[in-house]
């Protein structure tokens, strides 16, 4: 279903995942869904902090585990942050919010969405990120859908991003 | 915007500002709007009655940002403002029903009816795809319309128009697709072009028809794709537009023709005035609560139902409510007992089992059965089947066992036959009929349908078929099926004090609306119960919520100021739960009280629910007042708050994951027995031994006052899949006892700990999980040994109900704390800020 077209890039340190992350802030539009996989720990909420900070979001970005939704004011729109971690079938997406959330006016960031492969939007972008070895992140970054395509390229091409273009294997 | 200076203006005119409307002041206005969208729409139309035509005269269009319940109201203020009319002069209210977003369209409809009740006046609702083919038509886009409106996840609502100089004509009824069906649609029917608000998300899908069939489609290449599809168009003219079908291209349209207008929707409302469909000035026949939202689906939660039980059994889920008869989805494993009633009472043109199997599970079928409940297991006493074909619903099948008949369960059979086929997007109904058959004609007249025509021949023993057509079964869209409890302490001709009050409260599962006067006596107190619907699934489904809501809360209101025996016109204040609760349902109540209120010019007062459930106490013991410490245990809510004074609140400590409720109602699931759990298992645990089984006590010594209830819960559903998978027979009343009495301990030493905490010398209990007798009487052990006064409010109002918002509203009034037209609902609240 995606492009093909992986770009990946290897971080060091927490820190190096927010500046990451940091770097898709200017592109991203309202609308726009960014899907996160990754172990427990893997650094997804990590991910989401860097992003928030640099999209000018205030407030501590916490894991919404239990709360499933947490919506934080950006500069230009809102920021949802969901995790499906805890929830037990697909059915209650729709008592949650999710669909006329992650279809709205701001940018949806969703943890565990691959738990929900079904359910994610027409278009969105999906980073995984892996533990090769202690201390290290691999994040890789896939698209899928038109507009999710177009964002990946124009983040891939801000050299802040230092992302590679990789072989797409997983 | 209402705050302080209409404070003044309500206690002046107290119960005299009952005057008639009159529409001597001006012309008769409609007032439309629509917020299916991502936009509001909303304008102020002139009516010519004897022309049947409207004259839009203002009009505004606004960006939602997903909050149209917060700009909604102000709008329609301003424009009724700007251009110096009154409300008075408002004749009908128009209204986009969708479908679109279901929250949108939830909002216009509860405003809208809001809105129409509170002035008596006709509610007209529009489709929202026929707003924006009407919209595309004024611009002067002539030929085949396409309009794709956005439907989430994956899906577009299509619907197809045939635009002549003369109008917009509808050419197929409302319905849901995936969008890359919606897209070979259009491929195969060559649009001239395509409008709506999926074009944002699925514009490059479309645009492939744009470019023509005759070309190969070319790989969009990064520049001017996807997000920039809308830049690309904006500076498409309407002349370009209006040159259209030329061949096989078809023209995507710009952002312009992609949300409902104000002139979209007041053209399609004068279409339909015109053609007789609709009618701004006829009461009875769009009386508010018969106005609907466009669905085309069932919520998720009867979907996935509909496709587990077209191949196995139905979950034992009993109402628990009702012994006798119940009506559920009729299942694969009752097909057989269908099919031997269906041979009984149907003779030569009986449905096998087979026929009837392969209908369950498909999407446009809808298939229901009543069940008669015997020590013996459930037995087959009625079935109705039904079809939905572009927004028809076709009657299959009734059948009721003789024995059974009279009773009124065919009308009930074909009410929830006809609740689903108006969610899936009908409108009407049509059968046939064995010529002969006078009894069963007689029924189908009695509940409105009419005979249409004869089929000769129709049925295989050669006897004709009546037709037969009408709407689909209204009634019940009245209360919404639902049963309605009320407390009414008062005589009709009692002296009433102002201020008069309406509370409405839709925070979960039930829809609930109260009057209450200047003495603070409650006037009235009507509650209509959701939880038949909910049952079947164990639990309350947020969207179904949302739904019954919708349907009730006009007639739910009606209902109660009736039985206070007043009217809107006497009302000095509308109250309305705002928070915390299901944000869905939430919506519904805050969108209708806002309606009414700004339509009545009165003052709206928002109501935390928690407070409602604080001040029910009073309604245990008029002489009630803090300091208090209350314990407040619900579906929904565990905590314990002390309160230091009316209005001034500190949570002491309230449980990190579930709540007590939840929690019975889970392990009830799990045990197979009926929902709520809560009755059921009070009920079993008092013949079982509540130390048989040792469930651990979360959170007993914590040292603080908060409750854990999901390792408890977690720790039954294992000891129960532990015993059946090692062959034991469950002593379900053990299980019960020994759950219950985990519970009642951690809210006992909790309690004890607060009282000493605090030295509040009461102690309260609210919310619906009061109403268990053990907790009861361990509450009652515990205040005896300490010497604490024990409070406890009725079990009638242990549950949610409007009267205890009432209590709270009347207090606010006197305070002079209102909310302004921008307030909304909000899932989450705390009780410790004022608000």
């Amino acid at each position: 279903m995606g492009s093909g077209l992986c770009y990946t890039r290897t971080t060091n340190s927490p820190d190096g995942t927010k500046q990451l992350a940091a770097t898709l802030a200017p592109y991203v539009h309202a609308g726009d869904v960014i899907v996160l996989d990754g172990d427990l720990g893997a650094g997804k909420t990590q991910f989401v902090q860097g992003f928030a900070h640099a999209f000018g979001v205030l407030e501590q970005i916490v894991s919404p585990t239990f709360n499933l939704l947490l919506t934080y004011r950006g500069e230009r729109f809102p920021l949802y942050h969901f995790d499906l971690y805890r929830l037990e079938e697909a059915a209650q997406l729709e008592d949650i919010g999710f669909y006329e959330t992650i279809d709205a006016d701001g940018v949806t960031f969703i943890e565990w969405g691959s738990r929900f492969a079904d359910a994610m939007p027409y278009s969105y972008l999906r980073i995984t990120l892996n533990v090769p070895e202690e201390g290290k992140r691999q994040v890789s970054v896939r698209s899928v859908g038109d507009r999710a395509r177009q964002l990946l390229c124009v983040w891939a091409n801000d050299s802040k991003s230092r992302l590679m273009k990789s072989s797409g294997a997983e | 915007m209402v705050a302080t200076e209409k404070k003044a203006s309500a206690e002046a005119d107290v119960l005299e500002k009952a005057q008639p409307p009159s529409r001597h002041g001006g012309e008769p206005l409609a007032l439309l709007f629509d917020t299916a969208n991502e936009t509001i729409a909303c304008g102020i139309a002139r009516l010519d009655r004897r022309e049947k035509k409207a004259h839009l005269v203002a009009s505004a269009q606004k960006m939602a940002h997903r909050a149209s319940n917060t700009q909604l109201i102000p709008i329609i203020d301003d424009l009724l403002h700007t251009m110096g009319a009154s409300r008075e002069n408002i004749a009908c209210v128009v209204c986009g029903k969708g479908p679109g977003s279901f929250t949108g369209v939830r909002i216009a409809m509860a405003t809208a009816k809001g809105v129409a009740s509170a002035l008596a006046r006709p509610l007209v609702p529009v489709s929202s795809l026929d707003a924006v083919a009407w919209e595309a038509w004024a611009r002067g886009v002539r030929g085949r319309l396409f309009v794709v409106a956005d439907a989430m996840r994956h899906e577009i609502y299509p619907a197809w128009f045939a635009l002549d100089e003369a109008d917009a004509h509808r050419e197929s009824a409302d319905r849901v697709v995936k969008a890359e069906e919606a897209f070979d649609e259009a491929r195969l029917m060559a649009p001239s072009a395509i409008a709506g608000d999926a074009l944002a998300k699925y514009g490059e899908l479309f645009s492939e028809l744009e470019r023509g069939q005759e070309h190969a489609p070319e790989q969009a290449s990064g520049q001017g794709s996807g997000q920039g599809l809308g830049d690309a168009f904006e500076g498409a003219s309407e002349e370009a537009s209006a040159a259209l079908s030329d061949g096989s291209a078809a023209v995507i349209l710009p952002d312009a023709y992609r949300a409902p207008t104000a002139r979209g929707l007041m053209l399609a409302f004068e279409n339909a005035w015109r053609e007789g469909s609709a009618d701004p000035f006829d009461f009875d026949r769009f009386h508010p609560m018969r106005a609907l939202p466009a669905y085309t689906r069932l919520s998720d939660a009867e979907e996935n139902e509909r496709t587990r039980i077209a191949k196995e059994g139905a979950q034992n889920l009993a109402t628990g409510v009702d012994g006798g008869i119940v009506c559920r989805p009729l299942s694969r494993e009752m097909c057989p007992e269908v099919a031997a009633l269906e041979s009984a009472v149907m003779g030569t043109d009986a449905w096998s089992e087979n026929l009837v199997a392969d209908e369950l599970g498909r999407k446009d079928r809808i298939w229901w059965c009543a069940l008669s409940h015997t020590p013996s297991g459930d037995e087959v006493i009625g079935y109705a089947g039904g079809w939905v074909v572009d927004g028809e619903l076709q009657i299959l099948k009734v059948g009721v066992a003789p024995a059974w008949r009279r009773r009124g369960i065919a009308r009930e059979l074909l009410a929830r036959v006809s609740d689903d086929a108006r969610n899936l997007g009908a409108e009407r109904m049509t059968l046939e009929v064995r010529r002969g058959n006078e009894g069963a004609q007689k029924f189908y007249e009695n509940v409105g349908m009419s005979a249409l025509g004869v089929r000769p021949r129709y049925y295989s023993d050669g006897e004709d078929a009546c037709i037969m057509q009408g709407t689909l079964l209204a009634e019940r869209t009245q209360i919404a099926g639902m049963d309605i409890r009320s407390k009414n302490g008062l005589q009709k001709d009692s002296q009433v004090h102002s201020p008069l009050i309406l509370a409405i409260e839709t925070s979960c599962d039930e829809t609930a609306a109260a009057v209450i006067d200047g003495e603070g006596r409650l006037l009235s107190d009507v509650v209509a119960s959701q939880i038949d619907f909910h049952a079947r699934f164990g639990g309350v489904v947020p969207e179904i919520a949302s739904r019954k809501h919708i349907e009730a809360i006009s007639g739910v209101c009606e209902e109660g100021l009736a039985q206070a025996h007043v009217s809107y016109n006497d009302l000095n204040a509308i109250a309305v739960t705002y928070a915390p609760g299901l944000v869905g349902a939430l919506v519904v109540g805050v969108a209708f009280a806002k309606g009414a209120a700004w339509a009545l010019d009165i003052p709206l007062i928002g109501v935390n629910h928690l407070e409602g459930h604080l001040y029910a106490n009073k309604l245990g013991d008029e002489g009630f007042a803090p300091p208090a410490v209350v314990s407040l245990v619900s579906g929904g809510n565990t905590m314990l708050v002390f309160m230091k004074d009316w209005g001034d609140y500190e949570t002491l400590g309230s449980t990190i994951d579930d709540a007590v409720g939840e929690a019975f109602d889970k392990v009830a699931k799990a045990l197979g027995l009926g929902y709520p759990g809560g009755p059921v298992i009070s009920r079993l645990a008092e013949k079982g031994d509540p130390s048989a089984i040792d469930f651990p006590r979360a959170m007993l010594h914590s040292g603080d006052l908060r409750f854990s209830l999901s390792g408890l819960k977690t720790a039954v559903i294992t000891y129960i899949q532990q015993q059946k998978a090692v062959g034991n027979e469950l002593n379900l009343p053990d299980i019960a006892a020994s759950f219950q009495q985990a519970v009642i301990d951690v809210q006992i030493a909790k309690a004890a700990r607060a009282l000493s905490q605090t030295g509040a010398k009461t102690f309260c209990l609210g919310g619906g999980v009061a109403a268990n007798p053990a907790l009861r009487r361990a509450y009652e052990e515990l205040c005896a040994k300490r010497h604490v006064k024990l409070v406890m409010p009725p079990l009638s109002s242990c549950g949610d109900n409007a009267g205890m918002i009432a209590l709270v509203a009347l207090d606010r009034f006197r305070q002079g704390k209102f909310f302004g037209w921008d307030a909304d609902a909000y899932a989450h609240a705390s009780l410790d800020e004022p608000y």
